[in-house]
């Protein structure tokens, strides 16, 4: 069989099993999927954005000295570091009609720098966070054993958090890293083999 | 673009182009649960990025950008498993049969094979069955037509190893 006549084999079968579709039925599932996707959207990032910054106003409205206000003010910072990220990631995430090397491309940014966030989990929301907790621990206990005790438990909450993000990295973030490197590197390939073709002939 | 138009303009797209979009399903999805579940995740991309099509180029090009697009990426989420619609099902069809009413082997295999192919092969190999040119298939890719060229001549090789019980 040479290449044409297979070429027309296959382009015969759209016409062999062509069915009717209701349009009007997967319209309204693709707009039901369009729906909870932006609705997993928004509560992601009110989960991310949201907490940091409902803790900060908390604060401001309840707290009783300037260690408080300091955990205000981190809780604002990362609040806005977490929104400033996500304007600035929505305006590079790649688009599903740019053609597929650039889309591969922007795919892997997008997953490095999910990477990277994760990565420095610590200098950008651990140590702001943690570091006027502790402070105004060390102030604030009455004795100096229950500011020691508190304070460990800060740190192991902080530790717990830290590896919880960098598992996810390992587990999730690098796999998918290197898949979509591949193929990137898949797309880009040109590395010829001359070798004779059989049954597909070049039309 | 108005959202009538925007709900015009997908309708009509999925009345004419229903092959290339069960074509792409099959070549990177084998079960029928998988290719259902690839669909619903092309046809919201369609959804969402159609307000931004400008008829810069053909439609049929942006249509396999999309669905690639969405299929290279496109992972089995075991968490977020989708509910089966009726909808979706009766857009994949049936398995081709022959003019005699028999599934179709041949093709049959050739999806297989094509899905046995790295990514970015199994969408030129279907580029290359559905008669794009060279120019609209490295315009899909992003690539150059000679690179284009290049990497035919490979998967023909390839293809022809796979298919080599059926050429009788």
């Amino acid at each position: 069989m040479n290449f044409e006549s297979l070429q027309q084999r296959w382009q015969q079968q759209e016409t062999r099993s062509q069915v009717k579709v209701d349009a009007s039925l997967i319209l309204q599932e693709v707009r039901r999927n369009h729906r909870s996707f932006q609705a997993m959207i928004f509560w992601r990032d009110f989960r991310e954005v949201g907490a940091a910054l409902f803790v900060a106003v908390f604060i401001i409205f309840h707290g009783r000295d300037w260690t408080d206000w300091l955990l205000a003010v981190a809780g604002s910072g990362v609040g806005i570091f977490l929104l400033r990220d996500h304007l600035r990631q929505r305006k590079q995430r790649p688009r599903a009609s740019e053609d597929l090397r650039l889309y591969v491309q922007h795919s892997l940014d997008e997953v490095r720098h999910q990477s990277w966030l994760l990565r420095n989990v610590l200098w950008w929301y651990l140590l702001p966070l943690m570091c006027p907790m502790l402070i105004s621990n060390a102030l604030q206990a009455d004795t100096v054993r229950q500011g020691v005790r508190q304070s460990v438990v800060i740190v192991v909450m902080a530790w717990l958090i830290y590896k919880l993000n960098q598992h996810a990295v390992r587990k999730q973030l690098v796999p998918r890293e290197q898949e979509l490197e591949r193929l990137l590197a898949g797309i880009s390939d040109d590395s010829s083999i001359n070798t004779p073709v059989g049954i597909l002939e070049k039309p | 673009m108005t959202p009538h138009e925007q709900e015009s303009i997908f309708r009509r797209w999925l009345s004419a182009h229903q092959g290339l979009l069960r074509r792409v399903v099959k070549s990177f999805a084998a079960t029928s649960e998988d290719q259902e579940d690839l669909l619903q995740e092309i046809l919201l991309q369609a959804w969402i990025s159609l307000p931004g099509f400008r008829g810069d180029s053909k439609e049929t090009t942006w249509l396999y950008r999309l669905a690639f697009n969405t299929a290279m990426v496109w992972q089995r989420k075991e968490q977020r498993r989708r509910v089966k619609h009726e909808a979706f099902s009766s857009l994949i069809g049936e398995e081709p049969t022959s003019p005699d009413g028999t599934a179709d082997a041949l093709i049959e295999r050739l999806y297989e094979a094509i899905r046995a192919l790295p990514k970015p092969e199994a969408s030129l190999a279907l580029m290359l069955l559905d008669g794009l040119s060279y120019r609209e298939m490295g315009e899909v890719l992003g690539i150059s037509e000679n690179h284009v060229g290049v990497r035919l001549h490979r998967i023909r090789k390839q293809l022809a190893e796979q298919l080599k019980g059926l050429e009788s």
